[in-house]
């Protein structure tokens, strides 16, 4: 079972997210913000995270740059996913690396293929 | 030849010492005039005044003591001999009608028997002129009575010579004394005349030989000639040169006047003003120019840029404008005084060219403006924008991803696919909300809404509110209350614009509230206020976040309220609303217990009152 971590305040779209890619063999794991996030990680971390940008307390930024500090080689990859312009947000997810952008609105489909990408990408890295 | 010329001609010097040695001469002979008619006067007087003493002493003596006697010398030459004056033409004692008892004369000279009136007293005494029988001598008689016991027994007559104007050989010393220096000083006036004048007189003799061409020296006139031209030439020049002046002196009062006021206008603008000249050198700076580069104006004036005592970074931001030799390389750029963030200062370089020829650079004209303001609200612009931006996609990308959810799995299963089509009712309907509220916050903010207040029957509205609310999707399991009392009075409000807080609110207390919670919608009267409330049974409001919550796009952190969505902007209209109709809002919560917002509003006794 593969496993997602999705860190996001709008709960919609780890409701949304949980029944498309259920049959994808997906377990969908929650957390609101970057802290509850960096909580969960530290237990176990993910196949892959998905994070927004925007949310009260931690944000989406300071959560990856806390993951590279504290995790140089962080087994997993990161797809942001804000409803933010992502253009301006770009230079330091370039400058942590093994970061990939999605824009809101976006379909889960679309979610589904990218996840399988870095999936595919990381084990070949691997 | 020329020798000969020059003797044969009277030099001007020579005529000028005749001329002066001619009225040396009248002068003197004036002189001699004046002081010989003067003395001619002054002896006049004086002979009448010896004639007359001499006639008195005269009559005062007995007639037969002046009369002759055989065997005596006559007693009246005796007298006059004494008196001893020259000019005693004779002397005649007389009976009262006129023949001579007594009478001495001077030789040659015989008296005049000329009567006297012995009938009329009043000429008795006095003196007249009487002719001598001598051509040119004129004699004046001096008379007088002899008186015995008050009868006239007969005259007495001394004639002398009247003085005249002429030549006296006694007057020789004294003319002598007044013309010797006046003949002395005479040659030696000429003399010093002649010495100064010689140099004169050679240049004047040697130009007049060139110019009549007496020698025949044709270059000589030439020089002359154009020597004539040129001080022709040289005084139409300063002719020309004082008007020059004279008009150059106006100019410069009037630039002088000029520069004063506009150096005072550009002292009293707002922005900082700097002009450098085409060396780069500051040669004017304003006062305002000292805060935003926090340096004195003096200490810019006569110094380049690099030399300015300024933070340098300020320096290197400002060089590519102050590039005196190729010009501004760029015309605006802005820089952060002392590096803070939260200033900047916008400078703006304008390259000055002659007025009359525009490719000549005069240097650079130089404005600073402090552009804080500018910056900290262009800030809040953006991040109002992002924030909006950013509320608004937040339903659209939740309607987005339910739609294709339920477009993309057809074997959803019900319980699903319900909900998923309620969150995009739920979120469309978020998405007005938001769009209702940013426009009524715009239009009050401002300025640009018109409280139009009407009687409003609170019961009426406020069950109008709870009703709608039901029919939201929000509410569906929420028990809904509303408590208004039937007597309560009409209050004069804003009918549509209460209607949009109390929306907001109860909106909140159903987002916020438990699945089985309640929401209470009332309104009731105290002396001076109608007072509504809107009380939920919720997740409440942390106490530290309470003083925040009427603030615009203020988010709760809490996790619980966060999962339940929302925009910011609901609980701060409510407020504009209701300070729009000089009301109140309070809020009361407990965490894990309810929300109680209260909206007080005065009545209209009260508001007259106030008014």
């Amino acid at each position: 079972m593969k496993r997602l971590l999705v860190v996001d305040d709008e709960p919609h779209v780890a409701r949304v997210l949980r029944v498309s890619l259920a049959k994808e063999g997906w377990a969908i794991e929650v957390a609101h913000n970057g802290t509850e996030a960096l909580a969960l990680i530290a237990a176990n971390p993910p196949d892959v995270m998905i994070t927004d940008i925007q949310m009260p307390g931690m944000g989406g930024e300071a959560l990856c740059r806390s993951l590279h500090a504290s995790m140089p080689d962080r087994p997993f990859p990161i797809l942001v996913m804000t409803s933010m312009t992502a253009l301006d947000q770009r230079s330091w997810a370039r400058e942590l690396g093994g970061i990939e952008f999605l824009e809101k609105p976006v379909s889960p489909r679309r979610v589904a293929v990218t996840l399988t990408q870095l999936l595919e990408r990381k084990n070949n890295d691997g | 030849m020329t020798t000969s010329v020059n003797a044969a001609r009277s030099s001007p010097a020579d005529r000028a010492g005749l001329l002066i040695l001619l009225a040396g001469l009248i002068a003197a002979l004036l002189v001699a005039f004046l002081a010989v008619r003067h003395q001619t006067e002054q002896h006049a007087t004086e002979l009448v005044e010896q004639g007359t003493r001499l006639v008195k002493a005269l009559t005062a003596i007995p007639k037969d003591g002046l009369t002759p006697t055989v065997g005596r010398p006559n007693p009246l030459a005796a007298v006059l001999r004494a008196h001893g004056n020259a000019d005693l033409a004779y002397g005649l004692v007389t009976d009262p009608q006129g023949h001579p008892l007594s009478e001495v004369a001077a030789p040659g000279l015989t008296p005049t028997l000329l009567p006297l009136a012995a009938d009329k007293p009043a000429e008795w005494f006095g003196h007249r002129p009487v002719d001598s029988g001598v051509a040119g001598l004129r004699l004046v008689e001096f008379h007088g009575p002899m008186l015995q016991d008050g009868h006239l027994e007969g005259f007495v007559r001394v004639a002398f010579r009247e003085p005249s104007i002429g030549f006296d050989t006694r007057q020789i010393p004294f003319l002598a004394g007044l013309a010797l220096p006046v003949l002395l000083l005479v040659p030696l006036f000429f003399f010093m005349l002649r010495s100064q004048l010689r140099p004169l007189q050679d240049v004047s003799r040697r130009f007049e030989t060139l110019a009549t061409g007496s020698v025949g020296d044709v270059a000589a006139r030439d020089v002359v000639s154009r020597f004539g031209r040129f001080l022709d030439a040289t005084e139409n020049r300063i002719r020309e040169l004082e008007a020059t002046r004279s008009d150059a002196e106006t100019s410069i009062k009037l630039l002088g006047y000029k520069r004063e006021k506009v150096e005072s206008a550009l002292e009293t603008l707002p922005e900082g003003i700097m002009v450098l000249d085409e060396s780069g050198v500051v040669v004017f700076a304003n006062p305002k120019v000292g805060p935003l580069l926090a340096a004195a104006p003096a200490d810019l004036i006569n110094k380049r840029p690099a030399e300015w005592p300024i933070d340098p970074a300020i320096t290197r931001a400002l060089a590519p404008l102050l590039n005196a030799e190729s010009g501004p390389s760029t015309h605006n750029t802005d820089f952060h005084p002392g590096n803070d963030q939260g200033r900047r200062v916008s400078v703006w370089a304008l390259p000055l060219f002659a007025p009359r020829d525009t490719t000549r650079r005069l240097g650079i004209l130089v404005v600073l403006r402090e552009t804080t303001d500018q910056m900290l609200a262009g800030r809040a612009r953006d991040e109002f924008i992002a924030h909006v931006a950013h509320e608004l996609k937040t339903p659209l990308s939740n309607i987005s991803l339910y739609g294709e959810l339920l477009r993309d799995e057809p074997g959803l299963a019900a319980e699903t696919r319900i909900e998923a089509i309620n969150t995009v009712c739920d979120e469309a309907q978020r998405a007005a909300g938001l769009i209702a509220n940013l426009l009524n916050i715009s239009r009050i903010e401002a300025g640009s809404i018109v409280i139009d207040r009407q009687r409003v029957r609170l019961a009426e509205l406020l069950t109008d509110c709870m009703d709608h609310l039901s029919h939201s999707g929000i509410a569906r399991a929420l028990r809904l209350r509303v408590d208004v009392p039937p007597e309560l009075p009409p209050i004069e409000l804003d009918k549509d614009l209460l209607r949009i807080a109390i929306n907001n609110l109860l909106t909140n207390a159903a987002k916020y509230n438990r699945a089985d919670g309640e929401i209470l919608l009332a309104a009731e009267e105290t002396d001076d206020h109608i007072v509504i409330s809107v009380q939920d049974s919720g997740i409440g409001i942390a106490s530290d976040e309470l003083p925040h919550i009427f603030e615009k796009f203020y988010r709760s952190a809490d996790r619980e309220a966060v999962s339940r969505g929302g925009h910011g902007l609901g609980l701060y209209l409510a407020r504009q609303i209701v300070e729009l109709h000089q009301g109140h809002i309070e809020v009361v919560s407990q965490p894990g217990q309810g929300t109680r917002f209260t909206l007080s509003f005065r009545k209209p006794h009260v508001l007259l009152r106030a008014a």
